[in-house]
């Protein structure tokens, strides 16, 4: 072993942490070279003087107490919880307190006075109209088609959900109706005003189900018109209605007039 | 069930788990010990310990019986130091090593029999010029030092612990030594006590 294979082994060599042929070699080096018998010297007299002259600190009691409290006051949930329990049985305050609890829970979940009721009340109508849709459609059309002609119902039921998530009739269910707003717009026209850029909607309705309302005359003029054409469209500002005979049944198909693309494929569609 | 006053009088050491108790426990002023080094600041030391025996505590299901716990210990410490402590981790000294190097081949050249600087030094430094010399030292130099030399751990545990070879727990070792003995040979000295006439 030569000096600096020695210096680099020196401290462990010190501590005692190197195996017994490198020891071996390191104590003939030591004896036979007086500066690294120096080193090896001062290294372990620093050595000494740390192992015993360092102070070490020893944490307090008081820490060490609180510490263990600590732990012990973590001890564990399930024990958290065995306690709460135990004390529930022990408690009589707590004890009402928790029955109270499980009543008011059981209130809310039961009559929830914290729905208003005007939510309510969309949502019930909303269920009842949805329902009378179904029963429409699946009745093929009864004589009595019409079930309101009153726009402000159908946003009611739109908005049933609240104003943020309306109830949108998809292309894939008609909302069965006949007579038509006393305004110059259609129904469909207001349900457009609100709708998604990208959504259509569809009327199906008997032409003689609005046999008795003032707009008979029109719908009977559409309806010839559709004898000699596959589709009459009439441009109503905000949407684009499409009127089509689909066995012996007037449809109304209304689209957002900005939704090109959808116009097109509805076109396509129907040819 | 208990009672309440059965509750009330169990002492908080009963409630802990007994492998815990025997194993962790002990290891508190060790421990202590090290995080006052890593923080240097009595207050840091004891909520690092704190923070230390809880996550022990809580993960006490993760250690592996039969192995070092104290060695895990220190771990916990350690990543809960970096963790938390990393903003107010003093930057580390400059250390001039050359500076030092220089000093220590002075000492050498003056000094023809280390038995008596040996004596000499050893039987005239304060404890609290041990401890000034040991706080002078760079974070990672005085780390691997005192878990050495007053933890008495292994090289390899060193090494483990601080994810470092094992050829610098050698050399920062052997280097820390060498800033020590230049430091004391410094105090010894400046405190009147000649070194040299004692050498000769």
């Amino acid at each position: 072993m030569d000096c600096k294979e020695f210096q680099e082994q020196i401290s462990a060599f010190v501590d005692n942490q190197v195996d017994e042929k490198i020891k071996l070699e390191a104590e003939s080096h030591i004896n036979i070279c007086p500066s690294c018998y120096f080193d090896y010297k001062i290294e372990t007299l620093v050595k000494n003087i740390i192992s015993t002259k360092f102070k070490k600190a020893t944490c307090t009691e008081q820490l060490k107490s609180k510490i263990i409290e600590r732990l012990a006051s973590q001890k564990s949930l399930k024990d958290k919880l065995i306690d709460a329990i135990e004390s529930l049985y022990t408690s009589k305050g707590l004890r009402i307190a928790f029955a109270l609890g499980l009543i008011i829970i059981f209130y809310l979940l039961i009559f929830n006075p914290l729905k208003s009721t005007e939510e309510k009340y969309y949502k019930e109508l909303g269920v009842a109209i949805y329902d009378n849709c179904k029963n429409l459609r699946n009745h093929k059309y009864p004589e009595k088609a019409i079930f309101t002609s009153n726009h402000e119902q159908i946003m009611q039921f739109v908005f049933s959900n609240g104003i943020k998530n309306p109830i949108m009739p998809k292309t894939n269910w008609a909302v069965v109706f006949a007579g038509i707003e006393e305004e110059n717009e259609s129904i469909l026209a207001h349900f457009l005003f609100n709708c998604e850029a990208d959504t259509i909607y569809m009327m199906e309705c008997e032409v003689d189900a609005l046999r008795y309302t003032r707009y008979y005359n029109s719908f009977q003029k559409i309806h010839n018109d559709l004898r000699k054409k596959s589709f009459v469209k009439v441009d109503h500002g905000d949407c684009l209605i499409i009127f089509r005979l689909e066995e012996n049944l007037l449809m109304t198909y209304a689209i957002p007039s900005h939704n090109h693309r959808a116009f097109e494929e509805l076109i396509a569609s129907l040819e | 069930m208990l009672q309440d006053s059965e509750r009330i009088t169990r002492p908080p050491l009963e409630n802990l788990d007994e492998e815990f108790r025997k194993e962790a426990l002990p290891h508190m002023d060790a421990l202590y010990n090290f995080a006052l080094q890593l923080t240097q600041d009595s207050d840091d030391a004891a909520d690092l310990l704190q923070e230390t025996y809880v996550k022990a505590y809580r993960f006490w299901d993760k250690f592996e019986k039969g192995t070092n716990c104290k060695a895990w210990l220190f771990r916990i410490m350690k990543n809960s130091f970096i963790n938390f402590y990393r903003k107010n981790i003093r930057s580390p000294e400059k250390l001039d090593y050359d500076e030092i190097e220089e000093i220590y081949e002075t000492i050498k050249s003056e000094s023809e029999n280390p038995h008596n600087l040996d004596r000499e030094i050893y039987d005239n430094i304060f404890d609290d010029e041990v401890m000034e010399a040991i706080k002078s030292l760079p974070d990672e130099f005085r780390t691997v030092l005192l878990m050495c030399d007053v933890e008495g751990m292994t090289y390899e545990e060193i090494a483990d612990f601080l994810d470092i070879p094992i050829g610098t727990v050698r050399s920062r070792i052997h280097r820390a030594r060498k800033v020590l003995a230049t430091k004391l040979y410094t105090y010894a000295k400046s405190r009147g006590y000649n070194v040299d006439e004692q050498g000769e």
